[in-house]
């Protein structure tokens, strides 16, 4: 049994960042944090900081990076002292890159920072930021996951002329799209976990690491298709399922 | 790697990107030459429907790019993100009609999906603003009302290929040219439908004339003999027509010319010559008395002009087409082959439509028409044949089952009669009394009983040749019953992205297995591309052409043209092909028979 993690937050997104590199007005911090994929944050080397505005807690970090060359890092720190940053975690060399990572939970205080420290060759473009606290799911997926990373559908179309020859072959990447489906879920996980869970997916994407064990850089960012209520399968135990869709990092696009 | 390298490989990725033009504003709120004052959501949004500083405005040109999948790196650093939200494309195609008008213009209509933003790049001053534009509404509903006059603003679609890592590279992209005709929606399922058309509806009768609707009018009563009055010219139609070398005047029935205008400011008093047309007129007007308040209607005389000066007058000065995209050039080309004494006279005593008058001229063996690959209004005639592509073949370029032959019997003629010499510019059109003279070209084998046994005339009313232009008269309609007195065969089919080089208005040769001769062979013909429809469908891109045979269903060779050529033109066997494209060849020595001759599968020449 396969235990998915979901990580969703609006946190980043709701806070105005500053950045202590270069600002371009198309490709502003505000774009790593908008929760979509296709405008992204292209910064050169600084500290892009999130003053908090109340205490939070924050346990994970994601991130969606676009393919890029030169040596780049990104690097999530939190002001754990007035002025003193205390390193989280580390993400060498992201390129095309689309990951979840752990650490020891903190809480930043009010007034705080959360920085991201980015050393860039020329400029990295950043799809995604996110911080936040990581949903375990209560149960296990059962066979019908789809890991996101495998390759997705191609659709292939071969042009081929009066006589047999093939004169083209066009070629269209068909989306990655699965479900995510638990059961035998207890009422109260439901209402305390899932429930602010559906309230953020209904109206934005998530990153979802869906055998976090066995295949933890396996990571796609999600969006639902369809919202339904969790409904009750036996002996008072509650299922859910989302058809979603995934994108996955860029390296792994096809 | 280019397009033309992208197209021809296999595994390629065809996707689309649109590119569209709006006016923003360059300056900064409150700064510099912008005097707006005001803060935080009172600021305005760099459009002219929200400025609050009109006088400043400095316009500038913001483009948003709307793509089918998501591309990176289409946009520079200050742009708007490019949206992946393009739902649909749907050319409809430029459709020639040779020497029979305009054709059908192209259009090209585009869906996207709407959805919340933030503005980044849209909005200037989003981070004063007291809320989230991400939390507010959806982007189209909101940038519609920001950006408002969104009419004949300039879009680009552009498809091609991406690079086999999935990035994207400008050089394997295509683009065509369209103009914002009307925004629809968004709608309840959160769709957006702009249709866009070609450049040619500018010349639309509703959007420009030649000459302009006067504003000038008689400060009072005139009689049937007055030689001097004033006229009320608020908007100085008429002092502006003069100044330009425009002397003639149209009230209501009456036409005059100008010999002196005076006054520094309207009114201004002209001098005239009552009742009198040019002497190209074999026919009169009458002098009349006038009415204070009558219109003063300047024409526009086009004496003796080369026929592509005046297209280009009508469609830069008249319908306001930039020069950029008017290809003279090319045109004069088209008119050193044949055309070269087209030279043309008309007093053009009424406002008429841009787009009338272009038809008109579409009548003399020539036509215009919007290449949207090019981005260029060009212009071709019946006579210029070069076959530029081809030959496309069963085996090597046509789509299994595309191809389909119909006999189009409704162009063929037998008999073309043109009017000329229209006696009085101001009479109908139409009307077969206002024309001094007709010149008819006869195919009377066709009509015999042996061939097609029936009369089929093209009657062609021509305001631009006077009497005196009977030569080109006869070239015309020469020329016209030589292209169009056999039934043309009209073939439709497809051909894979990496034979799509031929396009609207271009010469191909072709051989497919549905058109033989009576021996049972493929014969390559020549064919007119009257239509290039690239079709994107299910991630496969296929390029559906409609031709139409230079020469009859049965024989394809068509006449053949070309010029007197200079001393130095070699043998016809050894000739170059442009050469032989453009000089006539009296004949050939040895067609391989021992006889004299061209080769059997070349036709000889009509000297031009």
């Amino acid at each position: 049994m396969i235990y998915p993690k979901f990580l969703y937050s609006t946190l980043l997104r709701d806070i105005t960042p500053t950045f202590s590199g270069t600002t371009l007005s198309g490709k502003p911090p505000a774009n790593a944090t908008d929760l979509l994929d296709w405008s992204y944050f292209t910064a050169d080397t600084g500290n892009l900081d999130f003053n908090m505005t109340e205490d939070t807690d924050i346990d994970a970090v994601a991130i969606y990076v676009a393919s890029g060359s030169g040596t780049n890092s990104i690097e999530l720190q939190y002001e754990s002292s007035p002025s003193t940053y205390t390193s989280l975690k580390t993400f060498s060399a992201p390129t095309g890159t689309l990951d979840i990572e752990e650490f020891t939970g903190v809480t930043v205080l009010s007034g705080r920072n959360i920085r991201f420290v980015i050393t860039a060759t020329t400029t990295i473009d950043i799809r995604q930021l996110m911080v936040g606290e990581i949903l375990t799911a209560e149960q296990g997926q059962w066979v019908s996951a789809s890991p996101p990373a495998f390759n997705s559908g191609v659709k292939v179309t071969n042009n081929i002329s009066q006589n047999g020859s093939v004169l083209g072959r066009s070629i269209k990447r068909l989306e990655r799209m699965g479900k995510i489906q638990l059961d035998w879920l207890t009422d109260s996980w439901v209402r305390s976990d899932w429930e602010p869970f559906s309230a953020h997916f209904a109206r934005h994407p998530f990153f979802y690491q869906w055998d976090p064990t066995g295949h933890p850089t396996d990571v796609a960012f999600a969006f639902a298709e369809r919202i339904d209520a969790p409904k009750h399968s036996e002996n008072g135990y509650l299922s859910v399922t989302i058809p979603i869709r995934m994108l996955v990092a860029d390296s792994e696009s096809i | 790697m280019a397009y033309d390298d992208q197209k021809g490989l296999t595994g390629r990725e065809p996707v689309a990107f649109v590119e569209m033009d709006f006016n923003a504003c360059s300056l900064t709120y409150g700064t510099g030459d912008c005097t707006a004052s005001g803060s935080g959501d009172s600021k305005c949004f760099n459009s002219y429907a929200t400025c609050q500083d009109k006088d400043n405005f400095a316009p500038t040109t913001k483009t948003l790019r709307f793509s089918n999948v998501r591309i990176d790196d289409l946009q520079g650093d200050s742009d708007v993100p490019t949206f992946p939200t393009l739902a649909s494309l749907s050319l409809s195609p430029t459709s020639l009609t040779p020497s029979q008008g305009l054709g059908i213009r192209s259009t090209c209509n585009i869906t996207l999906e709407d959805h919340p933003f933030s503005m980044v790049g849209v909005d200037q001053y989003r981070e004063d603003r007291t809320y989230n534009h991400a939390d507010r509404g959806s982007f189209w509903s909101r940038f519609l009302t920001m950006f408002p006059y969104y009419t004949q603003n300039e879009v680009r679609v552009k498809t091609g290929f991406l690079e086999e890592d999935g990035t994207y590279d400008s050089a394997n992209f295509i683009t065509r040219t369209y103009f914002i005709d009307s925004i629809k929606g968004p709608d309840p399922k959160g769709r957006v439908q702009i249709k866009c058309k070609d450049i040619l509806r500018f010349a639309d009768k509703e959007k420009a004339t030649v000459p302009v609707l006067s504003q000038a009018t008689l400060d009072s009563d005139i009689t049937d003999s007055a030689t001097s009055f004033d006229v009320v010219d608020p908007n100085d139609d008429v002092k502006d027509a003069y100044d330009a070398g425009q002397t003639y005047i149209r009230i209501d029935d009456e036409v005059m010319e100008i010999t002196n205008l005076t006054g520094a400011s309207s009114p201004y008093t002209l001098t005239v010559t009552r009742a009198t047309i040019p002497v190209v007129y074999s026919g009169s007007v009458v002098a009349e008395e006038h009415d204070e308040d009558s219109t003063v209607q300047q024409c526009h005389l086009f004496d003796n002009q080369p026929v592509d000066d005046i297209a280009y007058y009508l469609l830069n000065t008249g319908a306001g087409i930039d020069a950029s995209y008017l290809p003279t050039s090319d045109w004069q080309d088209v008119i050193n082959f044949g055309l070269q004494n087209y030279a043309f006279t008309s007093l053009i005593t009424e406002p008429v439509g841009v787009k009338d008058l272009m038809e008109e001229l579409s009548h003399h063996n020539i036509y215009w028409f919007w290449n949207e690959r090019e981005g260029k209004v060009q212009m071709s005639s019946i006579i210029n044949k070069v076959n530029t592509f081809g030959p496309f073949t069963d085996e090597g370029h046509i789509i299994a089952d595309s191809v389909s032959v119909a006999r189009d019997e409704s162009a063929r003629v037998s008999q073309v009669w043109m009017g000329f010499g229209q006696r009085t510019p101001v009479a109908e059109l139409d009307e077969p009394t206002n024309y001094s003279s007709y010149y008819i070209s006869v195919d009377a084998d066709a009509e015999g009983s042996n061939e097609y046994d029936q009369r089929k005339i093209r009657r062609i009313y021509s305001r631009w040749l006077p009497v005196n232009k009977r030569t080109i008269v006869t070239e015309i309609t020469n020329r016209y019953l030589n292209y169009y007195k056999d039934t043309k065969n009209l073939v439709s089919l497809k051909l894979d992205p990496k034979d799509d080089d031929a396009w609207t208005g271009d010469n191909i040769s072709l051989s497919t297995r549905l058109i033989q001769d009576p021996n049972g062979t493929t014969p390559e013909r020549s064919y007119l591309v009257l239509e290039t429809n690239e079709i994107t469908q299910a991630g496969n891109t296929t390029y559906q052409y409609k031709l139409q045979s230079v020469g009859s269903s049965f024989d394809g060779s068509g006449s053949r043209y070309g010029l007197i050529g200079p001393n130095t033109l070699t043998d016809y066997d050894v000739e170059s092909d442009p050469n032989k494209n453009t000089y006539a060849f009296v004949a050939y020595d040895d067609r391989s028979d021992g006889s004299e001759g061209f080769p059997t599968t070349d036709s000889p020449y009509l000297i031009i």
